[in-house]
């Protein structure tokens, strides 16, 4: 396992596991579908508890997690694998976060609380690393509201005065206002690490997907300028960079035919020095070998190797993908959409350059998202997930788009039917 | 096995017989326009789609060689025949007297039930007079429509157990209104002064003796598993479920109108001409429509927007399959042109009324009929073809908020030129 060093000179494995992804006892996981739709709540403890203990033998000590994730469940469930495991709370960090997205947790009480809560999820004293949940998130006045007005920002520099916290940052997404703010303060806030969203495509792409963004690039430039260690976090994009991907694959297998995609994304990250970390959301135990394979030790890019990194997300970028990691801030949908699943859908199946049959995309859709109900056509345009959206998709414009595009198929489908229909019905006149 | 030649009438009416029994239940199951024409030929649809030709065809056509009809043609007759004859083989003998004294009772049942026909058909409340009519009752029983699979059971069970068709000779109008017209057939089936008195027509006796063409009858349980094949068809459709629990779907909207088929055109006259046989349920290929549990249309197909919607693609396979003519063809009219019915919006039910902007009526609508102004869903009803797309995914629960409401009289635009 490569190691690389926190601010206050910790060892800390550049590979991290993300307890966004449990999997669950009914063959799901939290950025996939099962069979049944969409589920959370039945996380495979002992999978987990098996796996948790895989990574820590593999040298993985970065445990990163939130009272977000997994409908509230992750930082238990990590908790409970991580004292179970054996180890010792100095062996390993753990990282968790300031997850006050609703209105009703902006005040500086229910911080309090939210930081109590995860220290008795968690089963610890203090917590490694704490951040800031995504400064950005709906915007510069957002921000302020929840971390500025109410003072909660102090109240964490005062946490790690006290020991309670032992670095604290923050992680990244949306308003470049909130990211320039932190900058511009970290002499008065002394931000001991970062997380940004970072991997090959959003080097140089992220602005291209989304006017607001700023390239990875640029992020951990501006950190790596200000000496702030930088955790990464997507740096798969939710699986869109480790699943079959025909202009990924087309420029990146022939140059290792045995490595997996995934490991591509692995080193491109982890090659950059100022990385203290990168985290990944590992849902399957192979996940886990194949990562653990990559980081130890991990071997860096060559020059040749980044620009056949940079020429895959270029023709990656071709295909239009919807920037959704799955992450699943925007769910539940008030109205039961599995918006991730129709979004994984849309990437694999609606895109352009790649011939499918109508009959493979209307069965890949059936597949992807097996009740009708939680389908895009349901979409009633309200906007509820729309602030909640770390990459500031438009979801309900998407919807609908995927919908019309959908609906254009069924109607083909229907005339054919008809035809059919009718064809069967005159045979032999 | 020589081939008798008084039985070659007998071979061929079986043959006929058959035939028909099959296609009027391939209909049922897709069939091919072959068999739309064997459901075509019925007595009710043929006369309610064309009765000055075909009035005098049945009537004279009986008038000349008896009951033919409830023979070869009618399915629920074919039924009986065939059940009578797999539980008593060596009836056959029967076929020559099919004509049994009646009874005074028999008499009364008879004529009742051909008044209340008459009554109820007049009144144009052709759900509830077809309710007796053999074709509807055999089309109800395929679409599994309330008590009609029961319906049958017991029709054939009474053809299992007793003497001929029971039903047809105590029931059945059209079998009334045959047997009083084959009276005077020339070339029907009595009992003539050939008549050697010799009882076969009767189960009792006729269980002792021998078979009169030699051929030794096939063992029962074979043609037992014969009807066992015939009763799998009529109950082979399933349903299907599905759904997550944290869905709430919506229950059926309640309209004051009724959605009827594309086609239907005038409600009164749907009512009074749809036999209610369900062919248009089994054909639509969304789905949509279903039996009307009311009353006075008990049976006769309505939409219902829950299950699916009636989308302007159509080519309206329910008009195609209806052989009455109640969903009339109107041939060069596309779905398009037939405006079925009028979405309807309720602020009380709509959740933008709670302040979530909810646009998926008119996301959803076809025809660009819903546009939101002001905040508020407002129906275009000249736009409105009645689809029922905007009902079928409206987000309020536990009613639709907004919902179609039937039309009295379709309108059906003929394009000119078409």
């Amino acid at each position: 396992m490569t190691y690389r060093f926190s601010s206050d000179g910790r060892r800390v494995s550049l590979l991290g596991y993300g307890a966004m992804r449990m999997a669950t006892v009914d063959g799901g996981h939290a950025n996939s579908w099962a069979p049944n739709g969409y589920s959370r709540t039945n996380i495979d403890q002992e999978l987990l508890e098996r796996q948790i203990r895989m990574l820590l033998e593999g040298g993985v000590n970065y445990f990163d997690t939130s009272p977000a994730y997994c409908r509230g469940e992750s930082e238990s469930r990590l908790g409970r694998a991580l004292a179970k495991s054996g180890w010792k709370r100095e062996d390993y960090l753990v990282a968790t976060k300031l997850s006050n997205f609703a209105p009703s947790q902006f005040s500086l009480d229910a911080c309090k609380k939210m930081f109590e809560t995860s220290l008795r999820n968690l089963q610890t004293d203090y917590i490694d690393n704490y951040l800031l949940h995504s400064i950005g998130n709906d915007g510069f006045s957002t921000f302020s509201r929840r971390y500025l007005e109410n003072g909660a920002l102090d109240w964490c520099v005062r946490l790690r005065e006290e020991k309670r916290i032992r670095n604290l940052g923050f992680s990244f997404h949306g308003d470049p206002k909130a990211f320039e703010w932190c900058m511009e303060h970290h002499d008065e806030y002394r931000w001991d690490f970062c997380q940004i969203q970072m991997n090959y495509v959003d080097w140089r792409h992220a602005q291209e997907i989304n006017r607001r963004n700023l390239n990875a690039e640029y992020l951990y430039s501006t950190l790596t300028e200000k000496r702030i260690p930088v955790v990464i976090m997507e740096p798969l994009l939710g699986g869109r960079l480790a699943r079959y991907n025909a202009a990924l694959a087309r420029n990146l297998k022939p140059l290792a035919p045995n490595d997996s995609l995934a490991r591509w994304a692995f080193r491109f990250s982890g090659s950059m020095p100022n990385v203290m970390t990168i985290l990944s959301g590992m849902t399957r135990t192979s996940d886990i070998e194949d990562n653990l394979a990559t980081f130890s030790p991990l071997r860096p890019c060559t020059e040749s190797e980044f620009a056949a990194l940079q020429k895959a997300a270029d023709e990656y970028m071709k295909s239009d993908p919807i920037p959704c990691t799955a992450c699943q801030y925007c769910m539940p949908c008030p109205f039961g959409l599995d918006i991730p699943s129709v979004f994984r859908f849309r990437n694999e199946f609606l895109v352009s350059g790649e011939e499918k049959t109508r009959e493979e995309i209307q069965a890949a859709y059936e597949k992807a998202v097996p009740d009708p109900m939680r389908r895009a056509e349901r979409c009633v345009g309200c906007g509820v997930c729309t602030p909640h959206c770390p990459q500031q998709i438009r979801i309900p414009q998407e919807m609908a788009l995927i919908d019309s595009q959908m609906n254009d198929l069924e109607k083909l489908r229907f005339r054919a039917e008809l035809r059919a229909r009718n064809e069967e019905a005159d045979k032999w006149l | 096995m020589a081939l008798k030649k008084n039985m070659i009438p007998v071979y061929a009416k079986r043959t006929v017989a058959a035939v028909f029994l099959v296609l009027v239940v391939w209909a049922f199951f897709g069939g091919h326009r072959l068999a739309h024409v064997a459901v075509e030929l019925q007595a009710a649809p043929a006369v309610l789609r064309n009765p000055w030709v075909f009035v005098p065809v049945f009537l004279i056509g009986t008038a000349l060689v008896g009951r033919f009809f409830c023979e070869t043609m009618c399915p629920l007759g074919i039924l009986q025949s065939l059940v009578n004859w797999i539980f008593h083989p060596k009836n056959g003998v029967r076929r020559v007297c099919t004509r049994l004294p009646e009874t005074t009772a028999q008499r009364i049942v008879r004529w009742s039930v051909v008044a209340a026909f008459f009554a109820f058909a007049a009144l144009g409340c052709g759900a509830i007079a077809y309710s007796v009519e053999p074709y509807s009752i055999l089309g109800r029983a395929l679409t599994l429509l309330g008590p009609y699979p029961l319906v049958v059971a017991a029709i054939l069970a009474a053809a299992a157990v007793g003497s001929g068709r029971i039903w047809c000779n105590w029931v059945c109008p059209l079998g009334t209104v045959f047997a009083l017209v084959g009276r005077i057939a020339p070339w029907g089936n009595r009992i003539g002064p050939r008549c050697a008195n010799c009882r076969r027509c009767f189960p009792a006796t006729a269980a002792k003796e021998p078979a009169r063409d030699g051929k030794p009858a096939p063992d029962g349980i074979g043609r037992r598993e014969v009807l066992k094949g015939v009763a799998v068809l009529a109950v082979a459709e399933k349903t299907t479920d599905g759904g997550l629990a944290d869905i709430v779907m919506p229950e059926r909207a309640k309209r004051k109108r009724s959605v009827l088929p594309p086609g239907a055109l005038s409600r009164s006259a749907f009512g009074r001409e749809c036999l209610a046989c369900g062919l248009c349920i089994k054909a639509c290929p969304q789905h949509v429509l279903v039996p009307s549990t009311k009353s006075a249309a008990y049976g006769q197909p309505e939409l219902d927007f829950n299950r699916s919607c009636c989308p302007a693609e159509c080519d309206r396979q329910c008009a195609k399959a209806c052989p009455a003519g109640a969903i009339e063809r109107l041939e060069g009219v596309g779905r398009l042109d037939v405006h079925i019915g009028v979405a309807v919006w309720d602020a009380e039910k709509c959740i933008r009324t709670n302040g979530t902007d909810c646009t998926i009526c008119s996301r959803k609508c076809p025809v660009k009929a819903v546009a939101i102004v002001e905040g508020i869903p407002v129906v275009d009803d000249v736009k409105c073809i009645g689809c029922g797309i905007c009902e079928h995914f409206c987000a309020a629960r536990p009613e639709p908020a907004i919902v179609v409401e039937g039309l009295d009289n379709q309108r059906a635009v003929r394009r000119v030129g078409a």
